[in-house]
C-alpha cells in the first residue's frame, strides 16, 4: 500500500516534467482527494487489522488460559471443615467440625423493638430482657444467641423478623461430650483450640492440606467409656472426691485411656476453674506415697547392691531421721528379704536400703526416670513437681515416696520403665508408625527381677493387692497410701499395676481422692466374704483396678490385630 | 490489492477463530456440567460428613448402654478372658486335647 502510494507520488512527478501542465493543474485537486481516500482506506484498515490483532491475541489468551480460573469453583458455598476431625485408634470420631449458626440483631432494621423483646421472651424464656433492651437501644449490631441448635434457629427463623441476621460459623462438636473432657479439650469462637489436644496440636489442626485426614489418637473410646463407667462407679462405692485412671503400652508408651473424674461436658461452653476439674493425671501434684519403693528396690538391685533374696537384717520398728520419726503401718520382723520388703510395704525396710544406695546415685535414678521435672505429653495441662531439696532425711523419706510430689503420668511412665525391660519410653497420645525412641534406665535382669517381685504383692498371702489377682493377666503393681501434699487429712490412694493381655504389656494406674471406706462392700478376699472395714490403698483402688482388668481385658485381647473377631468364641468349659 | 497467500493465511485465521469459540462455548457448557456435579458432590459431602457426626453420637457407647437399659431388661455380662479364643489354632488345640481326654476317659470305663 504504501509503495504504491509512493509510485503514484512518483509519477504524478513525472508528469510535470512531460509539461502535462493543463492535465496537472486541473487533476491537481482530484488527486489529492484520492490521495486523501487512499490515506483514508490505509488507516482504517490499519484499525481493523489493530482490532482483529488484540482480538485474536485476545482470544489465544483465553484458549490457554488454566480450565480453574474459567470453572465456577468459588460461586457455590462448599462446606469444608476449617479443623481437621480427631478419632481415636479404631477410627472412632472424637471431635468433629460442623454448620451453625449465630444469630445476631441488626437494631436499625427493627420495627418494634419492644414486639421483638416480646417475641423473643416467648420464645426464650431464659433470656436477660434489660439487656436485650439496652443493646437494642444502644448497639447497632450485636450477637443475641451463638452456637443456635437445629431448634432455636427454627424459632426465630420463622418469627421472620428482618432485623434477626443468621451468620454462618463453624464450630467443634463432640460426640462423646463427657469421655474425653480431659483430654481433647476445647477451642474458641474463632476455632482456635484453648485447652487439651485441641490447643497442643493446633497448627496440625487446622492445616489445609491435611484437612481430609483425621488426626489419629492412641486412646481408645470403648476402654475409655469401661474405665470411665467403672471409675464413677468406685466413687460412689467409696465416697471418694474424684478419681483418675491412667491406661499405657508399657512397650511403645501409647496412652489407651487417661480419665480424671469430675469431668464437663464439652459441648457446653461454661467456665470452670474449680481445683477439683483439674486433670488429676497429667496436671495433679501428689506425694504417690509407696510406689516409690519399687524404683528404691530396682537401683539397689540394678546397682547389684543388693538381690531379691538378700536378707536386711536389724530393721528396727522406727528409725529417727532429723525431726521425723519413720515407723511402718504394721509391725513386721526384724529380718526380711528385699522381696519381702516390698511385698509388704515396709518404709523402715526400704529406708535401710535407699542408705545402702547413697543419695547421689538415687537422685540421678529419680532425674533419669524424669520424676521431678515437667510431665511430658501432648497436652497443655502439664504438671510440674515441687523442687527436690536434698536436705537432711530427704532420701530417707523420698525412698517411700513421702516428700517427692509427681504426676500419676510419671509414676505411670517410670514403671513402665521398671517391667519392659528397663527402657524409659516418652508417653504419646498421637497414633503414628515412627519408631519409639527408647532409653535404657535399669538392666533387663534387674527389670525381670521387679517383674517377679511386683506379681508376688497381688499373689502373695502378705501381698497389699491381692484383690487384683484376675486370673489371665497375671497382673503384678504396687499400691501407695499416702495424703495429700498440701492437706494431710486427705488420702490420695493410688495403685499401679502391669497386666499382659494377649502377649502385650499394659500399665493401669488407678488413682482415687480421699476415699472412705466402704461399709456395705463385700470382698472377695481369699475365698472369703468379707465387708469393707480398711480404708488402705489395697481395698480400695486395687479392687477397682482388678474390676477394670476383667472388663478391659478381653477387649485388648480381641484388638489385636492378628486376631479376627470370627476366632473369638466363647470357650464350652 | 490482496495477495493470495494473505488471503489463505486470513482464511485460516478466521477458521481458527470459528473453532475456538466453538470449543470454548462446548467447554463452557462442560464447565457448567461440572460445576453442577462439584456442587452435587459438595452437598453430599456435607451430608456424609454430618451423617457420620451422628452415627458416632448414636453409636457411643454411653448412648448404646443407656438404649440397652431402656429397650432390654437383658443384663450383659462381660465374658471373662478365660472363656474366650483368640485364635482358631488355641481352639482346635483345645478340641484335640479334650478329645483325648475323652477317649482316654472312654477306655478307662472300659477297662473296669
Amino acid at each position: 500500500m504504501i509503495k504504491k502510494k509512493q509510485k503514484s507520488r512518483i509519477f504524478n512527478q513525472n508528469q510535470q516534467s512531460f509539461y502535462f501542465k493543463d492535465f496537472y493543474s486541473s487533476s491537481e485537486s482530484h488527486k489529492s482527494k484520492l490521495n486523501i481516500i487512499e490515506d483514508r482506506i490505509f488507516i482504517l484498515f490499519s484499525v481493523f487489522v489493530f482490532l482483529i490483532l488484540i482480538f485474536a491475541i485476545k482470544v489465544f489468551l483465553i484458549s490457554i488460559e488454566q480450565p480453574k480460573k474459567l470453572s465456577y469453583h468459588q460461586t457455590y458455598s462448599e462446606f469444608a471443615p476449617i479443623r481437621r476431625d480427631i478419632v481415636d485408634r479404631n477410627g472412632n470420631l472424637i471431635s468433629s467440625s460442623i454448620q451453625m449458626y449465630n444469630a445476631a440483631i441488626r437494631s436499625n432494621l427493627v420495627k418494634d423493638k419492644k414486639k421483638l423483646i416480646l417475641k423473643l421472651q416467648l420464645q426464650f424464656p431464659k433470656i436477660n430482657t434489660e439487656i436485650l433492651s439496652n443493646n437494642l437501644n444502644n448497639k447497632k449490631y450485636f450477637y443475641f444467641k451463638k452456637r443456635l441448635t437445629n431448634k432455636e434457629y427454627k424459632k426465630l427463623w420463622l418469627m421472620g423478623e428482618k432485623g434477626i441476621v443468621f451468620e454462618p460459623v463453624q464450630n467443634r462438636i463432640y460426640p462423646h461430650s463427657n469421655l474425653f473432657s480431659h483430654l481433647i479439650g476445647q477451642t474458641d469462637d474463632d476455632n482456635y483450640g484453648i485447652s487439651g489436644i485441641e490447643y497442643f496440636f493446633d497448627k496440625e489442626l487446622i492445616k489445609a492440606e491435611l484437612n481430609d485426614i483425621p488426626l489419629t489418637l492412641t486412646v481408645d473410646l470403648n476402654i475409655q467409656h469401661v474405665i470411665n463407667k467403672e471409675l464413677k462407679k468406685s466413687i460412689n462405692t467409696f465416697n471418694a472426691n474424684g478419681a483418675g485412671a491412667l491406661l499405657m503400652d508399657a512397650d511403645n508408651g501409647e496412652v489407651i485411656s487417661l480419665v480424671s473424674l469430675p469431668d464437663f461436658d464439652l459441648n457446653k461452653r461454661e467456665k470452670i476453674n474449680a481445683d477439683e476439674f483439674t486433670n488429676k493425671i497429667t496436671k495433679g501434684i501428689f506425694e504417690l506415697g509407696s510406689i516409690f519403693k519399687t524404683f528404691t528396690v530396682a537401683l539397689a538391685l540394678d546397682e547389684n547392691i543388693v538381690t531379691p533374696s538378700t536378707i536386711i537384717k536389724n530393721i528396727p520398728n522406727t528409725v529417727k531421721c532429723s525431726r521425723h520419726e519413720i515407723s511402718d503401718m504394721k509391725k513386721f520382723p526384724n529380718e526380711m528379704s528385699v522381696e519381702e520388703i516390698l511385698i509388704k510395704s515396709s518404709n523402715v525396710g526400704t529406708l535401710k536400703i535407699a542408705r545402702m544406695i547413697g543419695q547421689n546415685k538415687f537422685e540421678s535414678f529419680i532425674e533419669k526416670l524424669n520424676l521431678n521435672s515437667r510431665a511430658d505429653l501432648e497436652l497443655g495441662e502439664l504438671g510440674t513437681p515441687h523442687s527436690l531439696k536434698w536436705n537432711k532425711c530427704k532420701l530417707e523419706t523420698v525412698s517411700y515416696g513421702h516428700g517427692i510430689t509427681t504426676t500419676p503420668l510419671q509414676a505411670a511412665t517410670a514403671y513402665a520403665a521398671m517391667v519392659n525391660g528397663g527402657y524409659y519410653v516418652k508417653p504419646t497420645l498421637k497414633k503414628d508408625t515412627l519408631l519409639k525412641k527408647k532409653t535404657r534406665v535399669i538392666k533387663e535382669s534387674t527389670s525381670k527381677s521387679i517383674n517377679s517381685i511386683l506379681r508376688k504383692v497381688v499373689t502373695h498371702k502378705d501381698g497389699t493387692a491381692r484383690l487384683a489377682n484376675i486370673f489371665g493377666y497375671e497382673v503384678s503393681g504396687k499400691t501407695g497410701t499416702s495424703q495429700y501434699y498440701s492437706n494431710k487429712n486427705k488420702n490420695i490412694n493410688t495403685f499401679i499395676s502391669y497386666f499382659v493381655s494377649n502377649e502385650k504389656k499394659y500399665i493401669l494406674l488407678i488413682m482415687l481422692d480421699d476415699p472412705k471406706i466402704a461399709r456395705d462392700l463385700i470382698y472377695d478376699y481369699n475365698g472369703f466374704k468379707i465387708k469393707g472395714f480398711r480404708n488402705e490403698a489395697g481395698w480400695n483402688v486395687v479392687y477397682v483396678a482388678g474390676k477394670v482388668i476383667e472388663r478391659i481385658g478381653p477387649i485388648l485381647a480381641i484388638n489385636k490385630n492378628n486376631s479376627t473377631n470370627i476366632n473369638v468364641v466363647k470357650k464350652f468349659n | 490489492m490482496f495477495n493470495k497467500k494473505i488471503c489463505v493465511s486470513g482464511l485460516i485465521f478466521l477458521i481458527l477463530l470459528i473453532f475456538t469459540s466453538f470449543i470454548k462455548n462446548e467447554t463452557r457448557l462442560l464447565e457448567k456440567k461440572i460445576y453442577n456435579l462439584n456442587h452435587k458432590i459438595s452437598k453430599l459431602r456435607h451430608e456424609l460428613h454430618d451423617a457420620k457426626v451422628e452415627y458416632s453420637y448414636l453409636s457411643s457407647p454411653k448412648y448404646l448402654f443407656n438404649k440397652l437399659s431402656e429397650f432390654s431388661s437383658e443384663k450383659y455380662v462381660p465374658r471373662s478372658f478365660s472363656e474366650i479364643y483368640l485364635s482358631l489354632s488355641e481352639l482346635l488345640e483345645h478340641q484335640y486335647q479334650k478329645t483325648k481326654i475323652n477317649v482316654y476317659h472312654d477306655k478307662e470305663k472300659t477297662k473296669k
